[in-house]
């Protein structure tokens, strides 16, 4: 578990998952196993790709018909 | 002159007439169906959640049924509250009076599908997902598009006039309705469409307007049974592009610039401010690892014939670059957009003052407001929320959108949002009266600024509701309580939403 900023943690780099820094989450209990927690993950880019073929045949990326970058602006250093 | 009707209690008489007119399988009296259909998920006063508990819940299945309970209601003065997918975040569909409540869920079957005519026409209560999931090997689309999409339900659509995330493509759930067929308070079944009557005609002149005076009326001037709707192609394609910007200020500009490109493949343009950015740099994975620097962000998103969208895409992406911005990358693009058609899904938490974690209900004001506006209303509503989380530290400050809300075109007016959260836990009657009056102040500022306090949940709520007369003036909602009392003479749907209880009491006693 990695302090990202103040309040977030990266809690699986892998999966880029993070949470909140656990010393904030004293009145409400989260615990999530690591099997559980790739499930969710996994299942949620699937439900995200459903989405997307439901409300088109075709998703576009701006990146594959502009010069724009694929990757988004580096995160800045902490 | 009329007077002051007072709802009569449902007693175990009504429950028979009920029961013998549509099924006793369709009536309900357990407390579990009571108790599921009492809120939404907007705030709510839970300290005092069974004022609101409905008597009685039924489920017809067609209009004549629908038309029996209204018969039934109208005989005994009982309150009938029509209710769909109960997502609405304005309070349209909690009883405040108890009653009956009229659940349309079980109408939810698909009529007819004219494909040469580009309709379909179908039972308000089927969900959009669901009619889509039916279209798509037709190769067509009905595009109403509410961020509860997977869960919310035509009627309810019809019923609070709903805003969609692509109308600036293709119109909103009032431009997507082509006709209706609507049971009248006092049971009278009627069919209404764009002037005329004619159920698959977009636009007549023949006669009033009647299909658009019953969409947005939350239920308090008749039931819908039936609707036609509009079709379109399926989109081959569709493209999302998200831009981060160094300040609020950049990030309007090119709003404005986006917004007003004449893009026809344009749907939507979202422009968050820098205290969403930090709300969602806060608790939004996409977001965590964005560089201090971005402040604010433009979302758009284009849809229609790949060869449109990818020449779209090119004059999108100059014209962000031209007015500051910076291209956020594909996978927070497209993974946020999708997101974006189901925003229910996601569990609410908050913060209290000091940063911990409590569950919150969520609250969206969602004022409609012209462009030149914008930055007075995000400075005076932000004050205003702040002030009041100084004082009562139950409430969080989940920042500001601003979406497009003109149908067909990108410009004009924006459905602007604050998101708050509410730790209901927490709620006693001197903190909801708090939060009562924090409504009344965002409102008061909305109408200062020529806006209007709803653009599509609808303005049920206290706060909200009594700043009616406000914004219609003397003569709009004179004319709203007439066409009422015409339509309802005895107060049976819906009562007391809209503020429209005035319509019922003498002039001398509501004064």
């Amino acid at each position: 578990m990695k302090q990202i900023r103040q309040g977030v943690v990266l809690r699986r780099e892998d999966l880029h998952v993070f949470e909140v820094d656990p010393t904030l989450m004293t009145r409400v209990l989260q615990d999530v196993n690591d099997v559980d927690q790739a499930r969710i993950v996994r299942n949620r880019w699937e439900y995200l790709d459903w989405m997307h073929r439901h409300f088109a045949h075709k998703t576009i990326l701006l990146s594959a018909v502009t010069d724009a970058p694929p990757h988004g602006p580096e995160p800045s250093s902490h | 002159m009329a007077t002051l009707t007072v709802p009569n209690p449902v007693t175990d008489q009504v429950i028979t007439a009920l029961e013998q007119a549509i099924g006793k399988e369709k009536v309900r009296t357990d407390l579990g169906a009571r108790i599921a259909r009492t809120r939404v998920p907007a705030p709510f006063p839970v300290h005092r959640f069974a004022e609101y508990m409905p008597d009685v819940v039924v489920l017809p299945e067609s209009a004549e049924e629908v038309s029996a309970v209204l018969r039934i209601a109208n005989q005994f003065r009982v309150p009938v509250v029509p209710r769909a997918g109960g997502t609405g975040l304005a309070d349209g569909a909690v009883p405040l009076h108890k009653g009956i409540l009229l659940d349309i869920k079980k109408m939810n079957k698909i009529i007819e599908l004219d494909l040469v005519n580009r309709t379909v026409t179908v039972q308000p209560g089927l969900n959009m997902l669901k009619l889509n999931e039916y279209l798509a090997p037709y190769g067509v689309f009905y595009p109403d598009d509410p961020a509860s999409y997977p869960v919310s339900i035509i009627g309810g659509r019809i019923g609070t006039s709903g805003w969609s995330l692509i109308g600036s493509r293709y119109g909103h759930t009032r431009d997507l309705v082509i006709s209706l067929q609507v049971v009248l308070p006092t049971g009278e079944i009627v069919r209404l469409s764009d002037g005329g009557g004619a159920p698959k005609v977009r636009k007549a002149s023949t006669g009033y307007n009647l299909k658009q005076l019953f969409i947005g009326t939350q239920g308090t001037l008749g039931v819908v049974t039936e609707a036609t709707l509009e079709l379109f192609p399926k989109p081959e394609a569709e493209l999302a592009a998200f831009f981060g910007y160094e300040s609020f200020a950049d990030a309007y500009r090119s709003t404005g610039a986006l917004s007003t490109s004449g893009l026809g493949t344009l749907a939507a343009v979202i422009l968050f401010d820098e205290r969403k950015v930090d709300y969602l740099r806060r608790d939004d994975e996409a977001y965590i690892p964005l560089p201090e620097r971005i402040k604010a962000v433009v979302a758009t998103a284009l849809y229609g014939v790949e060869d449109e969208v990818r020449a779209a895409a090119n004059r999108l992406f100059r014209l962000a670059k031209e007015t500051g911005g910076e291209y956020l990358g594909d996978e927070l693009s497209a993974g946020d957009w999708a997101s974006r058609h189901d925003r229910y899904a996601t569990p609410l938490h908050g913060r209290l003052p000091d940063g911990t974690v409590v569950p919150m209900s969520w609250h969206c004001e969602d004022a409609a407001i012209i462009y030149s506006e914008l930055p007075a209303i995000k400075q005076k509503w932000h004050e205003i929320t702040d002030r009041y989380i100084q004082k009562y530290g139950i409430f969080d400050n989940w920042g500001m959108f601003f979406y497009s809300n003109n149908p067909y075109k990108g410009w004009g007016d924006y459905l602007v949002e604050i998101d708050i959260g509410i730790w209901e836990q927490a709620l006693n009657e001197e903190t909801w009266q708090a939060w009562v009056n924090l409504k009344r102040e965002i409102t008061r500022a909305t109408l200062e600024h020529q806006g209007s306090i709803s653009a599509c949940h609808g303005a049920c709520r206290e706060g909200d509701a009594e700043f009616i007369p406000v914004e219609l003036g003397e003569g709009g909602f004179e004319l709203m309580k007439k066409i009422k009392r015409l339509l309802d003479p005895n107060n049976i749907l819906n009562p007391s939403k809209n503020y429209l209880h005035l319509a019922y009491v003498d002039e001398e006693v509501g004064a």
